[in-house]
């Protein structure tokens, strides 16, 4: 059994938009029916009977989330045209097998006082708030984010595949993996590399209040160092917001790069739609784009390897290899090397070079030098005797090949740009040159931003000495201590160093060092290697989800598509291309089943699948395929048809596979005591078929 | 072209907060910390996942623990 194993049973709405009281399924006088064991149910919900609010509900019951504001879930009586609204109290029941035990979650709506609450049945009794099981509670609560991946609607892959909701995922892997409060403890990793926020957070301003104190009491030095740091947090208030700002501002320029970007190629769709000529060329342009790109990448991997870069100096190079192909290294690369680090003021790791460190690195050198890591040594060593003369004609080579294949590309798209002018209209010629010039704009003040904010949040301090950039950093690298110094600071990073050292000075000369140096190292050790896991985690997670989402319709038809959870979102690659491509919405849709499937086998969790509905952007063929992967994927489904979607299942995926489902209908029967509509639920497999609304007609019409 | 998916083997992602252990303890014995230093940072995490993080007093008494232990 997994770790937290989730079956919904039944669902039940009472004074609920359309539904005076409606149990799904019917219950049998006063006792609740479970639903039967299949694997996927389908609801059958005309347009405008409430699949979106059932949604939503669902969504606050799963999180444990009373609403805000429910009173657009108010009984609803009249009809369209003249909708009014009663305030008898509402109530919406999710009845749930959680780990082989019953539990009935139910939301309580009082409209007259804009009051809401849970009481939950438990196998030992009634509750009168929200009370599932430990491992639920901590899977789901105060997770509204999280259910949104397994209550799903076209807006959920919106969410996840947008800029404005990057942070879904990684926080959704975080909770799932169960390590969520270990960064709740250590804080969140900055653009500039630190970590800040979490409880460790709320230490450091402790630590740093009592440090504060000592800018009237603190002697001498002390005192110095403790207005040092003062000046430094000034410092940071400054920087941080220039550096918000430039975030806002490269987000808000490739909005709108992207914007023009679309823009013109639908000017090209268009065009090239017109003549079979103009397509041919378009497709070559593709095509040509495609080889020029895996040209690139094959002479970057060319000059990755030595043996292309050092021509001239290359029977040195493998000399000094073949020397050297035992494991005995030389003292100068070996012991000797490593002990001589020592007597750096700093560290190739970054630390500040103190007796602990220079102690450490003097007793660990023979783990440094290990032998399993030598014999790797070894063998890479062993290497460079089977590679004969290095002569650069491959490296040649692939660069002509770029060379010839960049001219083709030029002339294919000087072709298409003089057939383009001389076949558009003035208008649409005009319309694309302004755009490509807004976009010529656009990429030099991104490149400008995005320089800017490179400067004050970068950790490479290699890169920062190359641009001058290096201020409040002394000789040697070690970081500055004088107030006029830190006033100069253009980096996040040096500034947080500076503080840093400022704290361990002040610490030590109080005789007070145990406590921040347990901070720092702790911090450091377990945030690195949270952000380790949660590395590794999204690789595995990528390749989990790809190999599912080619599976699926939509992306299993477009060969080599793969998608990347990265931290900053789901991103979509074409095979081995870094350049992320767009997708359709039913492939986008389908990239979050996937997701959301490989995430919640990353919990043990086996929960329910529910999508409002998803065949939305699909087109024909995909719904078998939609079938077969999504039952195939998830221990339960729950889908919320409407009409026309039912007729496409219908159509797509019933003989041996959905009509052995469960199925059911939620159709108006007539008017209801309080004058509202009256529906039901019915199980009849005649009605489900043959059920159509208004808007049918409509379809089949055009 | 290569398929950088199909070629690579899934890894294994269960128990993720075992793997968290293990890479904290990596970290830790690298950067010289003692045994009982990596003892107490492995405690500090472990309870942190199974009961909540720690208020501030109880952190500052950990943290000054693990500080005023002998590398």
């Amino acid at each position: 059994m997994s770790a937290l194993d989730i079956r919904i049973d039944s669902l039940h709405w009472k004074n609920i938009r359309s539904f005076d009281s409606l149990d799904v399924p019917n219950r049998n006088g006063n006792q609740y029916i479970n639903f039967p064991t299949k694997k996927t149910l389908f609801f059958q919900m005309p347009n405008g009977t409430g699949k979106t609010t059932t949604l939503h509900l669902i969504r606050n019951i799963l999180s444990g989330q009373l609403p805000s504001d429910f009173s657009e879930w108010r009984r609803s009586i009249g009809d369209e045209t003249e909708e009014s609204f009663l305030d008898t109290p509402s109530e919406f029941e999710l009845r749930l097998t959680i780990n082989g035990e019953a539990y009935g979650f139910k939301l309580h709506l009082n409209h007259n006082t804009n009051e809401a609450h849970f009481s939950t049945t438990t196998p030992k009794g009634i509750r009168q708030d929200w009370a599932p099981p430990i491992a639920f509670q901590k899977a789901f609560l105060n997770r509204p984010d999280l259910v949104q991946l397994f209550v799903f609607d076209a807006e959920t892959a919106r969410h996840i595949t947008k800029r404005t909701d990057e942070k879904l995922l990684q926080q959704a892997i975080r909770q799932f993996g169960g390590f969520s409060t270990v960064y709740d403890l250590v804080g969140e990793k900055s653009a500039h590399g630190s970590f800040s926020g979490g409880r460790y957070g709320t230490l450091k301003d402790v630590i740093k209040k009592e440090l504060g104190k000592l800018t009237e009491t603190g002697g001498g030095k002390v005192k110095g160092w403790a207005n040092a740091r003062i000046e430094v947090e000034e410092s940071r208030k400054i920087l941080s917001a220039k550096a918000t700002k430039t975030e806002r501002d490269i987000k808000k320029l490739q909005v709108k790069k992207e914007d023009i970007e679309t823009k013109i190629a639908e000017i090209d769709e268009n065009y090239a739609g017109l003549s079979d000529q103009a397509t041919t060329l378009k497709n070559s342009i593709d095509v040509i784009s495609r080889r020029k790109t895996e040209s690139s990448m094959k002479l970057l991997q060319l000059l990755m390897q030595p043996i292309h870069n050092f021509i001239p100096e290359w029977d040195h190079v493998k000399s000094f290899h073949r020397r050297h192909s035992d494991w005995n290294l030389p003292a100068d690369i070996g012991r000797g090397w490593i002990s001589r680090l020592t007597e750096e003021k700093v560290c190739i790791c970054g630390r500040i070079m103190d007796d602990e460190h220079r102690k450490h690195i003097e007793s660990n050198i023979d783990e440094y030098l290990d032998e399993g890591k030598n014999n790797e040594v070894s063998s890479m060593q062993g290497e460079f005797q089977s590679i004969g003369k290095s002569n650069g004609s491959e490296v040649l080579l692939a660069v002509e090949e770029l060379q010839d294949i960049s001219e083709k590309l030029q002339e294919s798209q000087e072709l298409w740009e003089t057939k383009f002018d001389s076949e558009s209209s003035k208008e649409i010629v005009e319309e694309r040159k302004r755009l490509a010039g807004r976009l010529a704009d656009l990429i030099i003040e991104l490149d400008s931003a995005e320089y800017i904010h490179k400067c004050l949040t970068t950790t490479n301090y290699e890169w920062l000495r190359g641009q001058g950039r290096t201020e409040g950093l002394v000789k040697g690298g070690l970081p500055t201590t004088s107030i006029s110094e830190i006033k100069k600071v253009n980096n996040l990073k040096i500034l947080e160093d500076i503080e840093k050292n400022l704290i361990s000075l002040i610490n030590k000369s109080e005789g007070n060092s145990a406590l921040w140096e347990a901070f720092q190292l702790t911090q450091e050790i377990i945030g690195e290697s949270l952000e380790e896991l949660s590395q590794q985690l999204r690789v595995a997670l990528s390749i989990k989800a790809t190999k599912s989402w080619r599976s699926m319709p939509a992306a299993g038809a477009d060969k080599g598509l793969r998608l990347e959870i990265q931290s900053d979102g789901m991103k979509f690659f074409r095979g081995n291309n870094t350049k992320p491509v767009g997708v359709s919405g039913a492939q986008s849709v389908s990239a979050c089943y996937s997701v959301a499937s490989a995430i919640s086998s990353l919990g043990d969790i086996n929960i329910p699948l529910i999508c409002d509905t998803p065949f939305a952007g699909f087109d024909e063929g995909m719904v078998p395929k939609w079938y077969d992967s999504i039952s195939s994927t998830f221990p339960q489904v729950i889908v919320l048809l409407n009409t026309l979607e039912k007729r496409a299942l219908v159509e797509g995926a019933w003989k041996n596979r959905a009509e052995n489902e469960y199925h059911c209908t939620i159709h108006q029967t007539g008017e209801a005591s309080d004058g509202g509509r009256k529906f039901q639920l019915s199980e009849d497999m005649e009605l489900f078929l043959n059920l159509r609304s208004a808007g049918d007609e409509k379809e089949d019409l055009q | 072209m290569v398929d950088v998916v199909s070629e690579r083997e899934e890894p294994n992602m269960k128990d993720p907060k075992q793997k968290l252990m293990s890479l904290i303890r990596d970290s830790a014995e690298k950067k010289g910390c003692s045994k009982t230093q990596v003892s107490q940072i492995l405690a500090l995490v472990e309870n942190t996942m199974s009961d909540g993080i720690p208020d501030i007093e109880e952190l500052q008494r950990i943290l000054k623990s693990i500080g005023g232990v002998e590398k």
